[in-house]
């Protein structure tokens, strides 16, 4: 496997392999949480805790986890984490317990933390998984905080609870609704792809060896399923 | 005896994971248990003053019919009034109204506590204090105007089931202060009567 900069690996994470925007991973707990910027916020906030803790042990176990229950045992430590992340949230940051009351458990069938583990995690350093993870962490943060505020803004009027839109116009319900949400989610996509296929072409080999089918595909070297 | 070994071994390895799991949570429910039990406590200690500003602080009564719907009773310590929780059936769920009503019976303000399984955006609508607002100081309520001495209650335009729940919250809570007025009633003249 050729090796990645802590910063590239960063990036890639963050933009090149963002998990809402490009790899649309995690999309049903998106919509439900981006109604509200401020559930967003400590959603996704959450989520990058969770990631980088889950990414870091992952990679700590691989040796010693067998190939045969790497999954269930990802998903234990998945679930550890969020459940002490919970804890500690209702103790220390009851505001954001209240947000996210219903949501936090739901973030240990993200598939995004999984798919991480199972991508990047167990074929990597501690370090560069845990960078991995802060990466795609702050990736998920970023589009999930930029849904949320287009949600808000063009759903209820407000932004943060403050009112920004002209009292003359009145807010659209569909767009704090689910089918809003995949609309306003559909149209990140189609721009973030726009700004870095005008920034870097991304290569079908950076795709390739993303991808965890990699090992077996036949499309390796020969352009790739996509193209 | 290979496979005999990988299957021991994926035993072994999930086992361990799951005692250190449980182990972890345990040790961060032991230390987080006392500090969200406070916050719990004062989070709805301050509902129910928000509700009842009169009162200074509350006890749980038991000792009493339930109206049905009617889910928890707390009775300020001063006697100034009372918090009634009540749920009723919404448009695809159980909406929860928390009410105050003080010792004349009249309300003081009424909070939606939980909407979560209405629509997003039409069945929320509810929540907003400017639409509970017209609830305030009314002694009874009547879904239709002209009723003598209700206070005519407004529905939100879209949202009637939800409207309706609420109304039939605040409906429940004003039966059961009404038993409640009763039975202290009737628990006085007992003693009278001794």
């Amino acid at each position: 496997m050729n090796r990645k900069s802590k910063r590239e690996i960063f990036l890639n994470g963050l933009l090149y392999e963002n998990p809402l925007l490009i790899s649309a991973l995690g999309i049903c707990s998106a919509l439900s949480m981006t109604s509200k910027t401020a559930d967003a916020f400590w959603a996704g906030l959450t989520v990058l805790f969770t990631l980088v803790c889950t990414n870091v042990f992952l990679s700590a176990l691989k040796r010693v986890i067998p190939a045969q229950v790497r999954i269930p045992c990802s998903m234990l430590i998945i679930a550890t984490f969020v459940t002490v992340g919970q804890l500690l949230s209702k103790a220390y940051l009851p505001s954001m317990d209240q947000s996210l009351s219903d949501y936090l458990p739901l973030i240990t069938a993200n598939c995004i933390i999984l798919g991480r583990g199972e991508i990047f995690a167990c074929r990597n350093s501690i370090v560069n998984s845990a960078v991995d993870g802060f990466g795609c962490g702050c990736g998920y943060l970023a589009a999930l905080l930029a849904t949320a505020m287009l949600r808000e803004i063009l759903g209820s009027g407000t932004l943060l609870g403050l009112r920004v839109l002209s009292t003359n116009l009145d807010p659209v319900p569909l767009f704090i609704m689910v089918p809003g949400g995949l609309f306003v989610i559909g149209i990140l996509m189609a721009l973030l792809k726009k700004l870095l296929s005008l920034s870097k072409p991304v290569s079908q080999n950076a795709i390739c060896s993303s991808c965890p089918a990699s090992p077996h595909c036949p499309r390796v070297g020969k352009g790739g399923c996509t193209r | 005896m290979n496979g005999v070994k990988n299957a021991a071994s994926s035993i072994i390895v999930t086992c361990t994971l799951c005692l250190v799991a449980c182990m972890v949570v345990t040790l961060c429910f032991q230390v987080t248990e006392e500090r969200i039990t406070q916050n719990e406590q004062a989070k709805a200690n301050e509902l129910r003053l928000e509700l009842l500003p009169d009162a200074d602080s509350f006890t749980k009564v038991d000792d009493c019919d339930l109206v049905q719907g009617v889910t928890e009773i707390y009775k300020a310590d001063n006697k100034t009034g009372w918090i009634i929780t009540a749920q009723a059936r919404g448009y695809q769920g159980w909406v929860t109204v928390m009410t105050g009503i003080d010792q004349s019976g009249k309300i003081t303000s009424v909070k939606v506590t939980d909407v979560s399984a209405e629509t997003a955006g039409i069945g929320t609508k509810l929540t907003k204090q400017d639409y509970l607002d017209q609830y305030r100081g009314a002694s009874s309520v009547s879904s239709y105007k002209g009723k003598l001495n209700s206070t005519y209650i407004e529905a939100v335009s879209g949202a009637s089931y939800t409207s309706e729940a609420v109304f039939n919250c605040v409906s429940l809570s004003f039966m059961q202060v009404q038993e409640l007025i009763d039975s202290e009633k009737e628990a006085k003249l007992y003693e009278q009567k001794k």
